[in-house]
């Protein structure tokens, strides 16, 4: 699994991290990733919303967890030893979310990348930078920073703003 | 001038509010009878050392005030002035004054001159009156910045020169008129000017000054360089006897050829050396290190000092005698806070990495294991010490915050017109640096009520048969794991009836058995004074509430204990440090969360009979005589638990800002030191929750924030 190499980006393409949710394949900026590992001792947090799990320790760091498949209602949820938690850093913070299955990390160019149509069915689209296409595969291209530090997902407190 | 000192500056603010502060320290100490030689010395050099910096950076208002203080100092220190209680006086509101300017400097905003102006004209007074005695040492008249030092190689002060001096002038040199008068009024300052003759291109003047003349091109150096300037002797007039052994070699701005004669071993404060000479200057110079490397500018930055020269410099004037209590602190390092933090926290880490090995090897058979265990039980000491060690680093004498209170007292004292000691005990026992700065504010207030409302008029005191000068103990001391400090007093002690009264008026219910210690406590109610008059030191009802919360906020508590018409003891009790708790950990339903064992009075069973049920406003714990409300943990974190009956589960009792719960939880698991991890740097503030921390078998737990809880009971 590529994780963050050092070869400069091409002006053209974006290199992501695409991972499964629900039926859906997205795809994240792979700069914003910091790891991926699998879901265990998760310390809840009294009177949060269901699809905040909890805190994590990661190396001593205390890292909240969100589990997207609850919070984008895609039915029921497993926690196996197959369940992935992919660890961000966005918004100069650490945080976790929960997905399905994780794929690889594809470089996106220019060309294969579509502007999002208005409608969509479980991400507002003003997260959706776009859609790309890769052989067969549709990918969403989501602004994983805009979202995590969006209002929706409740990590960051309301400011005044 | 091309150097750009801004970067500098902050080192000079740092070292002149050192200097400032313990020149007023010694001040206070200072016996007028037989004042020692040594403090009289460290006082000048203080005075002096604030002189110099002012006035590198051209900040003459400071260097003005300095100046005539450090001349008074100087015929003081010589024996040639004898010290008066009227010229400590002095001295102290010329530190405030100096103070002041420093701020002014250092806020970048004018300050008024009108308080700088009153202590030059008071200490020229007292100079004047006082050099009466001597033997006509000159008092140098100075308003501008004095660059000109006497150096020991070619000046003596008793003998004047008359030189002839020629400059060039230029719009370059000087933009306009201004720079040219600042020179020339700089020239006027250390001599006498004749024959001046200002041309278009030149400036030509003959000027008759004691000093020398590398000294004189000093005084240039701000305007012009070396080959710009021609300076001839024309003659030299001997004049008068005058201290001849006066090598002040200060060194200013020695032409880099002759530094390193000059500077071997004097305090040459190494200001313009060029770099190359640097080297050999600095080692024995007591340089401030300011300009050490002009090339690494950075090296300002991390603020790191070396104060080993000022230690030789102190000792070069006190000859053999040993070095004064300030010494003692002389090989140190300055270094950045967040160093120290981050190294804290690392030790953090090891700790917790530490504890969980010890448990995991907790389940190994110790026979077949014994070599890891031993091991691993060595690893345990090693990481407490270390984790001491570097506990340590941040730990500071309490006496940073003790020094301000002898001067505060005195002035207060004198204010009030009430006679009043102050001792201090154990001034030296360390506690967190963090915890210095915030224990500050509430211990001044403490002082200052004690001052105020405890120490009473000295008619009163001996009408009592009392010692009509009252007495304010300060004391510090380590206690099992917390710092105590008291504040105590000889005075009147609180007033049993006046506060219940008080009490009453305000509607704080009490009953009738109240003891004294929880009377005492009420006076930490907001709003609450019992003062007959509001003083603007205090009375107004707004201290002790903000005394006790500040308190509390750093995890500690505060006690009163008190004998009327005796006196009065105020007990603080601090955490040694901020980053780790004790707390108890208790069990709901499958969460486990931490109590600071700060805030625990007991736990307990209950009987079916002392809980009882008021209707609409929840259930209420009765035990010895008091009614606590009882909060379930249950519901408050929506956890599903083991038990609800409170007959069935464990109380525990807590207290948060004087107020009482009894908290039903499922289970007391242990009792553990915890390292506290922040929850908000990757989440958010939680409600209910001050905190994470990790626990041994790496699982996260919540520390509970119990004043929330016991809000959450008032509703």
């Amino acid at each position: 699994m590529q994780t963050n190499e050092s070869k400069a980006a091409d002006e053209n393409s974006r290199e992501l991290l695409t991972f499964t949710l629900g039926k859906e394949e997205y795809g994240i900026d792979i700069l914003k990733v910091q790891e991926i590992r699998g879901y265990d001792a998760v310390t809840t947090i009294a009177n949060t919303p269901d699809f905040i799990k909890g805190v994590i320790n990661l190396r001593g760091i205390i890292v909240p967890i969100v589990d997207m498949r609850i919070k984008f209602h895609l039915g029921k949820v497993e926690y196996d030893q197959f369940t992935v938690v992919i660890i961000l850093n966005v918004a100069r913070r650490v945080v976790g979310i929960v997905v399905d299955g994780v794929s690889d990390v594809i470089a996106l160019t220019a060309d294969q990348l579509k502007p999002a149509p208005e409608f969509s069915a479980s991400l507002d689209t003003q997260y959706i930078i776009g859609l790309g296409t890769v052989e067969e595969r549709m990918l969403i291209l989501v602004d994983i920073e805009k979202l995590m530090a969006g209002q929706d997902m409740e990590l960051i407190e309301a400011a005044a703003n | 001038m091309s150097i750009d000192m801004s970067q500098f500056y902050q080192v000079f603010f740092e070292e002149s509010a050192e200097h400032l502060a313990s020149m007023e320290s010694q001040l206070l100490e200072l016996d007028l009878n037989a004042p020692d030689a040594d403090q009289l010395n460290a006082i000048f050099r203080s005075a002096h050392s604030i002189k110099g910096g002012s006035g590198t950076f051209g900040f003459t208002d400071m260097t003005e005030v300095t100046h005539i203080l450090e001349t008074l100092l100087d015929g003081i220190r010589k024996n040639e002035i004898t010290i008066t209680a009227d010229m400590v006086d002095a001295f102290l509101q010329a530190g405030d004054v100096l103070k002041g300017l420093l701020d002014a400097h250092q806020n970048n905003y004018d300050s008024d001159p009108a308080p700088s102006n009153a202590i030059r004209a008071r200490l020229e007074q007292l100079t004047a009156n006082g050099a009466q005695r001597g033997i006509g040492k000159q008092v140098e008249p100075v308003s501008a910045a004095d660059p000109v030092m006497v150096s020991d190689v070619t000046a003596h002060p008793s003998v004047q020169h008359v030189y002839q001096i020629k400059f060039e002038k230029s719009p370059t040199i000087f933009p306009s008129k201004s720079e040219l008068n600042n020179l020339l009024e700089e020239l006027g300052n250390i001599g006498k000017i004749e024959k001046q003759k200002i041309a278009a291109k030149s400036v030509t003047l003959s000027l008759t000054t004691y000093v020398s003349d590398e000294e004189l091109r000093a005084t240039f150096a701000f305007f012009l360089e070396p080959e710009q300037i021609t300076i001839t002797l024309v003659g030299d007039n001997a004049q008068g006897a005058g201290s001849s052994e006066d090598e002040q070699g200060y060194g200013f701005f020695i032409e880099p050829e002759a530094l390193k004669s000059e500077v071997e071993n004097e305090q040459g404060y190494g200001f313009f050396v060029e770099p190359e000479s640097v080297k050999s200057a600095i080692e024995d110079a007591q340089g401030y290190g300011f300009f050490v490397d002009v090339e690494n500018p950075a090296q300002v930055s991390t603020a790191i000092e070396v104060d080993v020269p000022v230690v030789s410099g102190m000792q070069r004037r006190a000859t053999d005698k040993a070095p004064t209590a300030t010494a003692a602190a002389e090989t140190s390092i300055r270094v950045s806070v967040e160093k120290v933090d981050q190294m804290i926290n690392l030790v953090g880490e090891l700790v917790i990495t530490q504890s969980m090995l010890a448990e995991t090897a907790s389940h190994l058979d110790p026979v077949l294991n014994e070599q890891l265990i031993t091991g691993l039980v060595q690893l345990e000491r090693n990481t407490r010490e270390l984790q001491e060690s570097v506990m340590s680093v941040r730990m500071m004498p309490i006496n940073f915050v003790f020094s301000r209170f002898p001067r505060l007292v005195r002035d207060l004292a004198s204010k009030l017109d009430k006679k009043v000691q102050l001792k201090m005990v154990g001034e030296g026992t360390e506690l967190d640096k963090g915890l210095i700065e915030k224990i500050s504010d509430p211990l001044t207030h403490l002082v200052r009520n004690s001052l105020d409302h405890g120490i009473e008029m000295p008619e009163d005191r001996v009408a009592k048969g009392k010692d009509p000068q009252g007495t304010i103990t300060l004391r510090a001391a380590h206690q099992g794991g917390n710092i105590v400090i008291e504040v105590m007093d000889d005075g009147a002690g609180l007033n049993r009836e006046r506060i219940l009264a008080k009490a009453k008026e305000k509607g704080i219910p009490y009953s009738d058995t109240i003891s004294d210690a929880d009377v005492w406590l009420m006076i930490f109610a907001p709003g609450f004074s019992t003062a007959a008059q509001v003083t603007d030191v205090s009375g107004r009802g707004v201290g002790m509430d903000v005394v006790k919360r500040n308190i509390e906020g750093i995890g500690g508590r505060v006690e009163i204990a008190s004998q009327h018409g005796q006196g009065s003891t105020v007990t603080i009790r601090l955490p040694l440090t901020l980053a780790i708790l004790d707390g108890l950990s208790i069990a709901v339903g499958d969460q486990i969360y931490i109590v600071p064992l700060s805030f625990i009075i007991e736990s307990l069973q209950p009987d079916v009979a002392d809980v009882k049920e008021i209707s609409g406003q929840g259930q209420v714990l009765h035990v010895r005589g008091e009614y606590l409300p009882l909060i379930a943990l249950h519901q408050v974190f929506n956890i599903k638990p083991k038990v609800t009956d409170p007959a069935e589960g464990i109380l525990v009792l807590l207290e948060a800002e004087g107020k009482k719960v009894a908290l039903l939880v499922d289970d007391l698991v242990g009792q553990h030191q915890v390292v506290i991890k922040s929850l908000e740097t990757n989440y958010r503030k939680v409600v209910g929750v001050s905190g994470a921390t990790i626990m041994g078998d790496g699982r996260v737990a919540m520390i509970m924030d119990v004043a929330a809880l016991v809000k959450l009971a008032q509703r």
